[in-house]
């Protein structure tokens, strides 16, 4: 691992209707990614459904 | 008053648990809850509503990743809201310090005890990699309307 003075970092992530992530990278001076951590928050699960018909 | 049809609310919960068996069943060795783990898979993959049991074909590789992912944090029993049964694991799921250096977008919870590994769900999210890195997949609130499994 090199002198994290001598890595690049940024952050950034997305925040939709399905998640929130953001993630965090660490680069060399040529470009290669280090390191990069990410985290996913899933907003909403599954929902499937269930449904009883009635005799007709 | 008039007879309402329905699905009872609280046979959604006891199939959650396991209570109810219209098909030929299991013998369970104990009275206690499975083991579940969660599987990160490929972008390229095709994981999803016809899986039936947990394989590695798909499977993300890597350093400090171990197929078959990690266990499902289940310390909070399913519950009922309204009409709705939902669970969602008590814990966010961590894949500690890995490198996955091929894209990957789902997760594939399963049921670890059954001796076929019983595919349960399948969520996605935004096409990730992690080099030397956690990966956290932090849940939803666990309520009937974000729930991470619910029936409703």
């Amino acid at each position: 691992m090199l002198p994290v003075a001598d890595l690049t970092f940024s952050e950034g992530g997305v925040d939709n209707e399905n998640e929130c992530t953001t993630w965090q990278e660490w680069r060399a001076a040529d470009g290669e990614i280090v390191k990069r951590a990410v985290q996913v928050r899933l907003k909403k699960g599954l929902t499937p459904f269930v449904e009883t018909e009635g005799f007709s | 008053m008039a007879n309402t049809q329905a699905f009872c609310t609280q046979a959604k919960a006891d199939l959650m648990n396991g209570l109810h068996a219209f098909g030929a069943s299991v013998v369970r060795g104990a009275t206690t809850k499975d083991a579940y783990k969660a599987a990160l898979f490929l972008v390229s993959a095709t994981r999803g509503a016809a899986d039936t049991v947990y394989n590695t074909t798909g499977e993300v590789t890597g350093t400090g990743y171990t197929a078959g992912g990690v266990a499902v944090t289940t310390g909070t029993a399913p519950s009922t809201s309204g009409t709705t049964a939902f669970f969602t694991p008590s814990a966010s799921i961590v894949y500690t310090t890995v490198t996955l250096s091929t894209a990957f977008d789902a997760v594939l919870i399963y049921n670890d005890t059954s001796a076929t590994k019983l595919a349960v769900s399948v969520h996605t999210f935004g096409s990730q990699t992690v080099t030397a890195a956690t990966f956290t997949l932090t849940m939803p609130t666990n309520d009937a309307t974000t729930g991470l499994i619910r029936i409703a």
